[in-house]
C-alpha cells in the first residue's frame, strides 16, 4: 500500500518489540517499588541484582549450550541464588541503616553498586558475554513486515506470570496482607507483634528473586555485560517514578510506556532513544506529580 | 500498594528523615567544637593555600589530579547549596556541568565558530547556567521530596542523552578535543598557569558560595530545610526561594562544568553522564555536607584516593565502594566532621572538659517560671472586647470535604478585634481543618474568608503572615537545628522581605528585636541554644514570641497547651494573655483544656461534626444544653468543662 500503511507496519513491529523490554523493566521494578513501598529504601543496587542473575546464568550454561528444559530450571537458579545473596546483603547492611539518613541509605547502596561491578569484573572479566540460547527459545516470528524475536514473548510471558504471582502473593497470602499493612505503616505493623525486621527480610528476597530471575532470562537476548546492572537501575527508577512510588500496578503500565517509548525513540531518533524515555518522564510528572498511580488514597 | 509519599510527607520535619537531626557528636562536648571551630578554619586555609601552592612542589601528575579535584569540588560546592543548606537532594546536578561544558565546547566547533576564543563563551557559562537551572527548575519542582531527586535525575539524564546523540554538534563519546585558544594559558607551554587560572576562578565561587550560604538568604534557605511549613508561615514564599536557591547552584555548576573544558581542552558526553552527578554526591557525603569546605575535601580525597586504587587492583571500584560503605556507615559526619571531632577532642584534653555553659534542664525550669499575673478567673482577657466593631476575621459559610468525609460544614465564626477566642469541639470536630482553612494551607470547597476587610480565601500563608497572621501548631513548630536566636531573626527579616539579600548578616535592627523578644518572653538566657534543646513549654513560648517577630496582629493558635504540663502550661496561658493584652492583639486558639479555655477566653465557639453548634460568650457556652450533650456523647473526653 501507501507508504503510511508500511510506516504503519513498522510502528506496530516496533511497539510489540517495546512491549518485551517493558516487560524485562517490569520485573526488575517491581522488587524496586515493592523494596522502596516497604522498607522506604532507594536502593540503587537492585541493578546490580539483576546484573548478577545474567552472569550466574551465563555462568550455569555450558559451552555447547542449554536443553530447552534446562534453561527454565538454570534462570530460576539464577533467581534463587541472587535471592541467597540478597538475604546476606538485607541483614548484613540494610538493617543496620534503616533508621539512618537518606543520603546515607542512598550512599550505602551506591556502594554496593561499585562493589559488585568491581567483582564481576574479576570473576567474569570485562568483555561482553553472549550465551548460547536453546533451540526452541531461539529465532524470531514474523509480523507484518517485521520479525520479532521469540525471546521477546517470553520476556512477556514472564512479566504476566511475575505480575500475578506478586498480585497472589500481595493479596491472597498473610505475607501480603503484612507486606501491605508495612507498605501503609511499618512502626504501627511492629506493634501489633509482627517481626518487621524477618518481613522485611522476606520483601527483599522476593524483589531480589526478581531481578536474579530478569538477569536470566534476558541472556536469550544476547549480551551480558557490566555495564548492564546502571541501564537497568536507571530505566527503572523512570519506571517506578512514572508509576507512583510503592505502586504494582503503576509499575506495569509504566514499564510497557517506557519499553514502547524507548522502542519508538529507536525509530525517531537512533543515536538519543533513551532522550525519548527520559522526556516520557518529564511529562508524566509534570502533568501527574506523583505519578500515574501515586498519590491514591489507600 | 499505592503511594507513601503522603505519608512521608506527613511524618513530621521531612529533615529529619532526610539528614537525621544533627551531626553526630560522639562525645567530645558541644563546648569542645564551638571552640575549635577556629581551629577548624585554620586546617581549611591551609588545605585552600595547599591547593594554590601546588606547582611549586608537586609532580605534573598531582597538578593535573588536583584541577580535576577543583572541577569536581566546585560541582559538589553548588550541589551541597542545594543539599546541605536547603536540603534538597538533586541526582541530576551535573546537567549544569554538562550546559556549562558545552557552552564552551561548542561554540569553538569549527563550523560554527561563533566564539573563537573559548574564554569569551567561559564567561557566559553562569548566564547559561542561570536560564537553564531557571527553565529545569520549574519542571522538577513540580515533585516533592523524592520525586524531586528522581525528577531530576531524568532530567538529568536526558540533557545527557541530548548530548550524547546530538554528534553533529557536541561530537557524542568522540567529543570535542582541542578546545583552545588563549595563548597565555596554552597547557602546553604553561602548565601553572593554567592552573592557576582553574584555581582562582574556583577559589573565587567558592568565596560567592560561602557569602551567599552566610547570608540573610542562605539563612532562609537552613529555616526551609528545617521546617518548610513553619518557614511559609513566617513569610517565605518556600518555593520561590527553593528555585532561587537551584538557579544559584545550577550557574556555580555550570561555571565548574566550563573550567573544566578550559582545563582539560576538551569534553566528550562521558564526562557528563549521571555517573558525575553521584560523584558530585559523594565527595559532599564524604567531606560533610554540614561543612562549606566538606565538598571540596571530598572531591579531593576521592580522586586522590581513586588514583592510588586504580593504579593497585583491577578491582578498583570494589575498593571505592568499601571505602564510601565505610565512611557512610561509621562516619556519618563526614571527613571535615571527623577533623573537627578530632580537634575537639584533643581540645577537650589540652585544656581539660570545660564545665557546661549550656543550662540543665532543671534550671531552664527554675529560671524563669513565669511571675506573670495568675490566668483571670473568667471573663474578657482585655476587658475593652466590642462585639459590635468590624471583625478582624471573618470567616463565612466554609466548607470542607475529604472524599466522603466532610470535615468543616459550613462554618462561619467572626472573630473582633482584641478578643481572646476559642474554638472547642470534641475530637474529629474538624477544628485543626478549620485551622487550615482559615490559614491558607488549604482552599476550603466553600465559602470566604475575609481578613481585616479583604476576602484572602485559599491564599497562601507566607502573604497572609504579611497581612499580619501569624499561627503556631498542634505539634511545636520550630526550626529545630537553628539557635533560638535565629529562629527569631529569620521570622523577622522574612516577613519583612530582608532575606532576599544575598550577601552580608542581618540588619542590627533585626537583631536588637529578636533580642528584645526573647527577653520578653522568657528565653535572653537561650538566645544560643538550639530550638531543639529547649524545654518542651519553652519551645511553645519560642513558638508565640515567633509569631510576634512577623508582627502578628492576629495569632492562630492551634492547641497552644499540649502536651505540656500543668506548670508549663500555665506558664504558657499567662504568656498569650499577656502577649496579647501589651501588643493589643486578637487570639483564636484551639484548645481542649477547659481550665484554660473559661479562663482566658472571651467569645467561644464550639465546632461539632465540622459544624458551627453555639457561639457565644463563656457563660453562655456553659449553660448551653446542645453543647453539654455534644461534650457527653463522646466516649474519648478530655477535661470536662467544670
Amino acid at each position: 500500500m501507501t507508504a503510511l500503511g508500511a510506516s504503519l507496519e513498522v510502528y506496530i513491529v516496533q511497539i510489540i518489540a517495546g512491549l518485551g523490554q517493558g516487560a524485562i523493566l517490569f520485573l526488575i521494578a517491581a522488587g524496586l517499588t515493592l523494596v522502596f513501598g516497604a522498607l522506604r529504601v532507594i536502593n540503587f543496587a537492585h541493578g546490580s541484582l539483576f546484573m548478577l542473575g545474567a552472569y550466574i546464568t551465563t555462568s550455569l550454561t555450558p559451552d555447547s549450550g542449554l536443553g530447552n528444559a534446562w534453561f527454565w530450571l538454570v534462570f530460576l537458579a539464577a533467581g534463587v541464588i541472587v535471592a541467597a545473596g540478597g538475604v546476606v546483603f538485607e541483614v548484613g547492611f540494610f538493617r543496620p541503616i534503616y533508621d539512618r539518613p537518606l543520603l546515607t541509605q542512598i550512599l550505602v547502596t551506591f556502594a554496593f553498586v561499585l562493589i559488585i561491578t568491581g567483582l564481576a569484573r574479576e570473576f567474569w572479566g570485562a568483555n561482553t558475554f553472549t550465551t548460547s540460547i536453546p533451540s526452541a527459545l531461539d529465532g524470531s516470528v514474523a509480523i507484518l513486515s517485521g520479525r520479532i524475536p521469540v525471546s521477546n514473548f517470553i520476556f512477556m510471558g514472564a512479566a504476566i506470570a511475575a505480575g500475578i504471582a506478586l498480585w497472589a502473593i500481595l493479596y491472597k497470602t498473610d505475607l501480603g496482607r503484612m507486606i501491605r499493612a508495612a507498605v501503609s505503616d511499618p512502626v504501627l505493623l511492629g506493634l501489633t507483634g509482627v517481626n518487621v525486621r524477618l518481613l522485611f527480610t522476606g520483601v527483599f528476597v522476593i524483589a531480589a528473586f526478581f531481578a536474579g530471575t530478569a538477569g536470566g532470562i534476558i541472556t536469550l537476548q544476547g549480551s551480558v555485560n557490566l555495564d548492564m546492572g546502571i541501564d537497568a537501575i536507571i530505566r527503572a527508577f523512570v519506571v517506578v517514578v512514572i508509576g507512583g512510588l510503592g505502586s504494582l500496578s503503576g509499575a506495569f503500565i509504566a514499564a510497557m510506556l517506557v519499553g514502547v517509548a524507548e522502542a519508538l525513540g529507536l525509530l525517531w531518533v537512533p543515536q538519543a532513544s533513551l532522550a525519548v524515555v527520559f522526556a516520557v518522564l518529564v511529562v508524566v510528572l509534570a502533568i501527574r506529580p506523583e505519578g500515574i498511580m501515586g498519590g491514591r488514597s489507600n | 500498594m499505592t503511594s507513601l509519599v503522603q505519608q512521608i510527607s506527613e511524618a513530621g520535619p521531612s529533615v529529619s528523615r532526610w539528614f537525621g537531626r544533627g551531626v553526630q557528636r560522639v562525645d567530645a562536648s558541644p563546648e569542645s567544637y564551638r571552640a575549635s571551630t577556629r581551629a577548624l578554619w585554620v586546617v581549611g586555609f591551609a588545605f585552600v593555600a595547599f591547593m594554590g601552592l601546588m606547582p611549586f612542589f608537586a609532580g605534573v601528575g598531582d597538578i593535573l589530579l588536583s584541577q580535576q579535584a577543583i572541577y569536581l569540588g566546585l560541582l559538589a560546592l553548588s550541589l551541597n547549596l542545594l543539599v546541605g543548606t536547603l536540603g534538597l537532594i538533586s541526582f541530576g546536578h551535573a546537567m549544569f556541568y554538562a550546559l556549562g561544558a558545552y557552552m564552551v565546547a561548542v561554540p569553538f566547533h569549527e563550523d560554527l565558530k561563533i566564539l573563537e576564543n573559548p574564554l569569551f563563551a567561559f564567561a557566559i557559562t553562569p548566564i547559561m547556567g542561570a536560564v537553564a537551572g531557571l527553565i529545569i527548575g520549574l519542571i522538577v519542582f513540580r515533585g516533592k521530596e523524592l520525586y524531586f531527586a528522581l525528577l531530576t535525575l531524568g532530567a538529568g539524564q536526558l540533557i545527557w542523552a541530548i548530548a550524547h546523540g546530538w554528534q553533529s554538534l557536541t561530537g557524542g563519546t568522540n567529543g570535542r578535543p582541542g578546545v583552545f585558544a588563549a595563548e597565555w594559558l596554552n597547557p602546553f607551554t604553561h602548565l601553572n598557569q593554567l592552573y592557576w587560572f582553574v584555581f582562582v576562578i574556583a577559589l573565587a565561587c567558592a568565596v560567592l558560595l560561602y557569602v551567599i550560604t552566610r547570608s540573610p538568604f542562605g539563612d532562609a534557605l537552613r529555616a526551609i530545610r528545617e521546617n518548610r511549613i513553619r518557614a511559609e508561615f513566617a513569610g517565605l514564599n518556600v518555593k520561590r526561594y527553593e528555585l532561587a536557591a537551584f538557579v544559584i547552584a545550577a550557574m556555580f555548576g555550570s561555571i565548574a562544568g566550563g573550567l573544566q573544558v578550559v582545563g582539560e581542552t576538551q569534553i566528550n558526553s562521558d564526562i557528563v553522564d549521571w555517573q558525575r552527578s553521584a560523584l558530585a554526591l559523594i565527595a559532599i557525603l564524604l567531606g560533610g555536607y554540614r561543612y562549606f569546605l566538606g565538598p571540596f575535601a571530598g572531591a579531593f580525597f576521592y580522586l586522590f584516593v581513586f588514583d592510588e586504587v586504580i593504579q593497585r587492583t583491577i578491582l578498583w571500584d570494589t575498593v571505592l565502594g568499601v571505602v564510601v560503605l565505610a565512611v557512610a556507615l561509621l562516619l556519618p559526619q563526614g571527613l571535615v566532621g571527623t577533623i573537627h571531632w578530632v580537634l575537639a577532642k584533643s581540645h577537650e584534653l589540652v585544656r581539660g572538659r570545660e564545665v557546661s555553659a549550656e543550662i540543665s534542664a532543671d534550671e531552664q525550669e527554675a529560671v524563669h517560671l513565669p511571675d506573670l499575673a495568675p490566668a483571670a478567673t473568667n471573663g474578657s482577657a482585655n476587658g475593652h472586647l466590642d462585639r459590635t466593631a468590624a471583625s478582624v476575621l471573618s470567616v463565612q459559610g466554609v466548607s470542607k470535604a475529604f472524599g466522603g468525609l466532610v470535615a468543616v460544614d459550613d462554618a462561619s465564626i467572626e472573630v473582633k478585634p482584641r478578643s481572646i477566642h476559642a474554638i472547642i469541639g470534641p475530637n474529629g470536630a474538624g477544628k485543626t481543618t478549620f485551622f487550615n482553612l482559615v490559614t491558607g494551607m488549604m482552599a476550603p470547597d466553600i465559602g470566604n474568608v475575609v481578613l481585616n476587610g479583604d476576602d484572602v480565601t485559599g491564599v497562601r500563608p507566607f502573604k497572609l503572615v504579611k497581612r499580619g497572621l501569624g499561627r503556631s501548631f498542634q505539634q511545636t513548630n520550630l526550626f529545630w537545628e537553628l539557635s533560638t536566636l535565629s529562629n527569631l531573626t529569620i521570622s523577622d527579616a522574612a516577613s519583612k522581605n530582608l532575606t532576599r539579600k544575598l550577601y552580608g548578616g542581618h540588619g542590627s535592627a533585626v537583631i536588637r528585636r529578636s533580642h528584645e523578644l526573647l527577653e520578653r518572653v522568657g528565653l535572653g538566657r537561650f538566645s544560643g541554644l538550639d530550638a531543639q534543646d529547649l524545654s518542651h513549654g519553652d519551645q511553645r513560648s519560642l513558638e508565640i514570641a515567633t509569631a510576634l517577630a512577623v508582627e502578628s496582629k492576629l495569632l492562630l493558635l492551634d492547641e497552644p497547651t499540649a502536651g505540656i504540663s500543668p506548670a508549663e502550661t500555665k506558664q504558657a496561658v499567662g504568656l498569650i494573655k499577656r502577649i496579647a493584652t501589651e501588643n493589643e492583639l486578637t487570639v483564636l486558639f484551639v484548645e481542649h483544656d477547659m481550665e484554660v479555655v473559661f479562663g482566658i477566653a472571651d467569645w467561644i465557639t464550639v465546632l461539632h461534626r465540622g459544624a458551627v453548634l453555639a457561639d457565644g460568650p463563656p457563660d453562655e457556652i456553659r449553660a448551653n444544653p446542645a453543647v453539654q450533650a455534644a461534650y457527653l456523647g463522646e466516649h474519648d473526653d478530655e477535661d470536662e468543662a467544670s
